[in-house]
């Protein structure tokens, strides 16, 4: 049944060639995985935590040995409550590595007087004011426990860290500087180590980090580089045959098609949607709320309209305005929005020297680094073959931009 | 199983959780297609593994509560065979502020609808309040995770929207990692509206729901559902009168509550009350009742949005976002975000101006929230809505017959107390009367009607009068279109609309009255005589009504003369006379009236004509010219009267001087318009009379009057009666050779009377032989009628 939100992992559909991505890059090193909202990121990551905790991995990757564990960092409010999630969570690693973590539990017990200690468990926590002190020791040990045991295991572990970046900045909103510059300290001090040791971070979030970094930089002197030799990789839309699934696992919810035009119906979805999972989802939602499950070509262009138009539905698209009002100052943001506005008429590419020609940006420099912004955000792509040329990188995003916001 | 084992067998306005399940499934109009919706997400995630996140937005009385609990109704199936756990929160869970206090009221919630697991789950709950604060969170997402095990978790929420906001960014962020790390867990939320926290990028929960919008019920939903709670009250009265009588009450209790459930509930009470019963009482008590639920739109709205809302309910009308913005004193580059968003809250309503497609106008979504605004604004308190409620709700004839039992009932009573209550709901609705329609929509469209009948041009096909209907009251519209089609000969036409009048009208006798004229005029021309009786019997009916007005009468005598011209009847044309008089001792300036009476008595009476219906001619013209100098008809009465009656009246002072003051009244362009009716009057005596007036106009217009001039002679000669002599034509010589200097082709015609006086009079034959061969061929074949 059409649906957002969250998935069962072994309900999470496609992006078989992205995990093999993924899985072959995390053999090597950690990788940041940045996209705007509702692109799957998080169901990308749990499908890889899904398929490597039960060995389903694709290929040969099943002799690494892969493990993974998933965290979610939001609304996490300080450092105190990142490390106690984390050690709560290395109960299901007391199952891989059959580590009893007692160099950690006695570390603890070393630094307080304390009778019962169990990791993992709901006893304990370190999310307390005497333990502040030492949470980077608890945590460390603890890494280096599991470090160890998987070393000797020849596994790899994963450790997914999913909002990261939107954690730091709000942390950074809220005047927490300590915490997070402490913790991009510990994942900087102790990342490249672990990582020799087989351990591998994935830090996922609809803002980059480097956002986050940039702003740190600029505004707290932070001049650390927690995720210099990290891959920055982005997501992209389902391929055909990955939508053609996704569309048929709906039409299993007693949508009505007629066999002889269902290809061209699914084919015009994909076409439409631009092959981004969630906008076939609403599609699929519009054709079961408005069009009683009917699936023809016409309905589905209606349901389109409908997307597009109808001021309800567009929360969908809402995140391409509001992104550039937080996360970029006011001249940015006005000036990011005066190009896509002009983008959103155009047909095709277009040049760098002819978008200066058009908007009302005088400096060209800064107009390069809008342009540059907005295709780190995702919001344009680029080709290079005849100069700087762009265009927005979604067409469904261009057509919402061009009917509401121009 | 279920939290309240004495469940309600009654409907309630604010209470769908009480309500036994059954009765809510008979109660589902408007609301199935969601019902099955949504229970059919409950079956993916029991039996398909799914995960739902559905939020149902809808506002406050649209049978959000409803649903849900319907829905938890059809997922108990599901719990008895284990193959689902769920947590139905209660309606308003107050004091969550934290991700823990949701997880919290999670436990509550399996505390209170699982009876039989309730002593496990209060030992934990025992254990997690003994539990150091830190690690509460940590051991009761344990205990959920115990409870359930393997089972998918739903969880029912109302209000969401508000428990987010409670929670603020972080706790959700909470909510939201909780969400993704429990594979199995499931929110079906409602929420009044789509809220930041659902709307923004850089919140947790930014397109994480399917949204669900519940629709307001159509006018046959609204009417389906009130006839189901009529079916579960177990009046069959009310249901009859609701679905014939009653239907346009509903529609107007329908537009009043734009379909919300909740209120239709409300007013149900309403539209199955006596007619007699304390209306005003009934309508405060209505409206106390819901104001507290349409202060809790306004309550949790910023300073600015709660300004922007209250100006508009206090106006009364769509509003152009400059007016808002400078009433409001808000400037106008931040309105357009804050008018945008309370009509995202569906507060507000955007509609179009008709005078400029670039603006919008904007105005309140819901009747009531207005009247909610205006009960502590309004100078005359509850007062003028209830004169609003009674215009909106009561058709005029309902209103017209309430005041007419509460006039009765003042005239019989017995305190002084209740002749003030009494006088006060008189007031009300003669105060709703008034305001039922605008006077300026009245007032247009009768001169739009007034512009037509004065055109004399063609009706068309009366299109553009159906916009009007719904704006006027219904007799008036009706009774003035029958009159238009009747001053246009439509009377077939005329007839359908006067048959539309409602009999309760005060006037219903004058509309019978000009059905009754319609009818016999119809019957004139079919030359049915038998017809007429028709027209007759709706007459007395009128006048058994007690009608007494001049349209009667006149409308009465007119039929009456139309019966006499197709019967000759002499008795008929009796009463005619009489009874159009009774129309003029009634209008006694009606200078129509005379100059009918007058017309009539000379042409239809002609075969009855006697001195007395001569006089009364006679008096009825003198009158008409007496009330207007210039009426050109009465004159052209009068001359005829004198034409062809002249022998009858001679004696009688009056007649020849008002018929030269009448002619002389005139101005130059009528008085040559009837000029050219006169010269058809072959009597020379009248062209003696009339004279002088001619002959000034022959010295101002000598050319236009030249040809007149002749043909009149020329008539007079040519359809002379026998006694025409030779007096006549020595008097015709000296007129006209008074006037030959101005025209000199009276030569011709003093020519004309010679040859006639020699060859007519002193019958010598010969004398036509001084004409040349034209003159004596026009002579011959158009005064001697010689055929060759």
């Amino acid at each position: 049944m059409p649906t957002i939100g969250t998935f069962p992992p072994e309900h999470i559909v496609g992006r078989k060639e992205d995990i093999i991505k993924l899985v072959h890059l995390l053999r090597a090193q950690s990788v940041s995985i940045e996209e705007m909202r509702r692109m799957g990121k998080t169901l990308l990551v749990k499908k890889l935590e899904y398929l490597c905790n039960t060995d389903q991995l694709p290929g040969d990757f099943g002799k690494d040995q892969f493990r993974a564990k998933y965290f979610s960092f939001q609304g996490k409010k300080n450092l105190g409550e990142v490390i106690d999630a984390i050690l709560i969570g290395l109960k299901e690693f007391k199952t891989w590595y059959h580590i009893d973590f007692k160099r950690t539990y006695d570390f603890i017990r070393g630094l307080m007087a304390t009778p019962k200690v169990e990791v993992g468990g709901a006893s304990f926590t370190v999310n307390l004011p005497e333990y502040q002190r030492s949470w980077k020791k608890i945590f460390f040990q603890a890494l280096e426990e599991i470090a160890s045991a998987q070393e000797k295991a020849s596994s790899t572990l994963i450790l997914i860290f999913d909002e990261l970046p939107i954690m730091l900045w709000e942390w950074y909103k809220e005047n927490k500087h300590e915490d997070a510059i402490e913790l991009l300290d510990i994942l900087r001090e102790r990342r490249q180590e672990l990582e020799k040791q087989g351990i591998r971070f994935v830090y996922c979030g609809s803002i980059g980090i480097k956002v986050v970094l940039n702003r740190f930089k600029t505004e707290l002197k932070y001049t650390g580089e927690p995720t210099n030799d990290m891959l920055e990789i982005s997501l992209k839309p389902f391929n055909q045959e990955d939508a053609d699934f996704l569309c048929e696992c709906f039409f299993l919810a007693d949508f009505k098609v007629n066999p002889t035009e269902k290809q061209q119906c699914v084919a015009l979805i994909f076409q439409l949607s631009d092959g981004l999972p969630f906008y076939i989802s609403q599609l699929f939602l519009l054709l079961m709320q408005e069009f009683n499950r009917e699936v023809t070509e016409n309905t589905i262009k209606a349901a389109f309209n409908i997307l597009l138009n109808d001021s309800k539905h567009h929360n969908a698209f809402q995140q391409l305005v509001d992104r550039l009002h937080i996360y970029y100052s006011e001249q940015q943001c006005q000036d990011m929005t005066v190009i896509l506005n002009f983008l959103a008429q155009q047909d095709d590419f277009i040049s760098e020297g002819d978008i200066h020609q058009a908007v009302s940006i005088d400096n060209k420099g800064h107009l390069n680094e809008c342009l540059y912004t907005l295709l780190s955000d995702h919001y344009l792509e680029r080709k290079t073959d005849s100069g700087r040329m762009y265009r927005f990188r979604y067409p469904i995003f261009k057509t919402w931009w061009k009917i509401n916001k121009t | 199983m279920v939290e309240n084992q004495q469940n309600v067998k009654t409907v309630l306005s604010f209470g769908a959780k009480s309500v036994d399940p059954e009765i809510l499934e008979q109660l589902l109009i408007g609301r199935s297609d969601a019902a099955a919706q949504l229970t059919r997400s409950v079956e993916y995630i029991a039996i398909h593994g799914n995960n739902q996140q559905v939020l149902i937005v809808g506002q406050r009385g649209m049978g959000k509560t409803h649903l849900l609990r319907i829905l938890y109704y059809r997922a108990t199936k599901y719990i008895q065979a284990e193959q689902l756990s769920v947590a139905y929160f209660t309606e308003e869970e107050y004091g969550i502020d934290r991700f823990f206090d949701f997880l919290i009221r999670v436990l509550y919630a399996f505390i209170r609808w699982n009876k039989t697991d309730e002593p496990w789950l209060k030992e934990r709950l025992e254990e997690l309040q003994n539990t150091p604060q830190p690690s509460q969170p940590r051991l009761l997402e344990n205990i959920i995770r115990d409870y359930i095990k393997n089972r998918p978790l739903l969880i029912l929420a109302e209000n969401f929207s508000d428990m987010l906001n409670s929670m603020g960014k972080e706790e959700q962020g909470k909510l939201r990692a909780w969400l993704y790390e429990s594979p199995r867990v499931s929110i079906i939320a409602t929420s009044q509206s789509l809220s930041d926290d659902f709307d923004r990028e850089d919140r947790p929960f930014y397109g994480f729901f399917t949204v669900y919008y519940l629709k307001s019920l159509t006018r046959d939903e609204t009417l389906r559902f009130l006839t189901s709670l009529a079916d579960l009250d177990g009046r069959e009265d009310v249901k009859e009168y609701l679905l014939n009588k009653g239907k346009a009450k509903v529609y107007a209790v329908h537009e009043l509550v734009k379909g919300n459930h909740r209120l239709l509930v409300t007013f149900y009470e309403f539209l199955k009350s006596d007619t007699l019963a304390a209306l005003s009482n009934h309508f405060i008590k209505t409206i106390n009742d819901l104001k507290p639920y349409y202060e809790t739109y306004i309550r949790y709205l910023p300073a600015q949005q709660q300004k922007i809302v209250r100006y508009i309910a206090l106006t009364r009308k769509p509003q152009l976002g400059t007016d808002i913005a400078k009433n409001c004193f808000i400037e106008q580059s931040s309105l357009s975000k804050q008018l945008s968003e309370l009509v995202r809250k569906g507060l507000l309503e955007a509609l179009p101006d008709h005078q400029d497609r670039r603006n919008k106008l904007y105005d309140i979504r819901e009747p009531l929230l207005r009247i909610s605004i205006e009960i502590g604004e309004h100078q005359e308190g509850i007062t003028a809505l209830f004169i609003d409620f009674l215009a909106l709700f009561y058709d005029e004839h309902e209103l017209q017959s309430k005041k007419s039992r509460f006039e009765n009932l003042l005239a019989d009573c017995k305190t002084p107390q209740e002749g003030q209550y009494l006088r006060y709901e008189i007031n009300a609705i003669e105060r709703a009367l008034h305001q039922k329609y605008n006077i300026g929509d009245i007032n247009t469209f009768l001169e739009k009607v007034g512009s037509i009948l004065k055109e004399e041009s063609d009706l068309g096909n009366l299109d553009w009068a159906t916009e009007w209907s719904d704006k006027i009251p219904s007799d008036i519209y009706f009774m003035t279109l029958g009159n238009l089609y009747s001053s246009r000969g439509k009377f077939e036409e005329a007839i359908q609309m006067f048959a539309q009048v409602s009999e309760q009208l005060e006037t219903y006798g004058q509309t019978l009255a000009l059905w009754a004229m319609c009818i016999a005029r119809i019957a004139l021309q079919r030359k049915d005589v038998a017809y007429f009786d028709v027209a007759f019997e709706k007459f007395e009916q009128a006048n058994q009504r007690g009608e007494r007005s001049f349209i009667l009468y006149w409308t009465w005598g007119m039929a009456l003369f139309s019966y006499t011209e197709l019967t000759q009847n002499q008795k008929a044309f009796d009463e005619a006379v009489i009874t159009f008089k009774k129309a003029i001792a009634i209008s006694p300036t009606n200078v129509e009236f005379y100059i009918t009476l007058g017309e009539k008595l000379l042409r239809t009476g002609r075969p009855f004509m006697n001195p007395t219906a001569i006089n009364e001619a006679l008096w009825a013209l003198e009158t008409a010219l007496t009330l207007d100098a210039h009426a050109e008809q009465a004159v052209i009465l009068l001359a005829e009267l004198v034409a062809f009656f002249e022998h009858k009246i001679e004696g009688n002072p009056k007649v020849i001087p008002l018929l030269t003051t009448g002619l002389n009244n005139m101005n130059i362009s009528k008085r040559m318009n009837l000029w050219k009716i006169f010269r058809n009057i072959n009597r020379p005596e009248f062209f003696n009379i009339v004279f002088n007036v001619l002959k000034d106009d022959i010295s101002r217009e000598p050319e236009r009057m030249k040809s007149i001039l002749i043909d009149w002679i020329v008539v007079i000669l040519g359809n002379r009666d026998d006694s025409f002599s030779f007096s006549h034509v020595e008097n015709l010589k000296l007129l006209l050779e008074s006037i030959i200097a101005q025209v000199p082709e009276v030569r011709v015609l003093l020519q004309y009377l010679n040859i006639f006086k020699r060859v007519v009079l002193e019958k010598d034959d010969n004398a036509i032989y001084d004409l040349s061969k034209e003159q004596r061929l026009f002579f011959e074949k158009i005064i001697l009628h010689q055929k060759k």
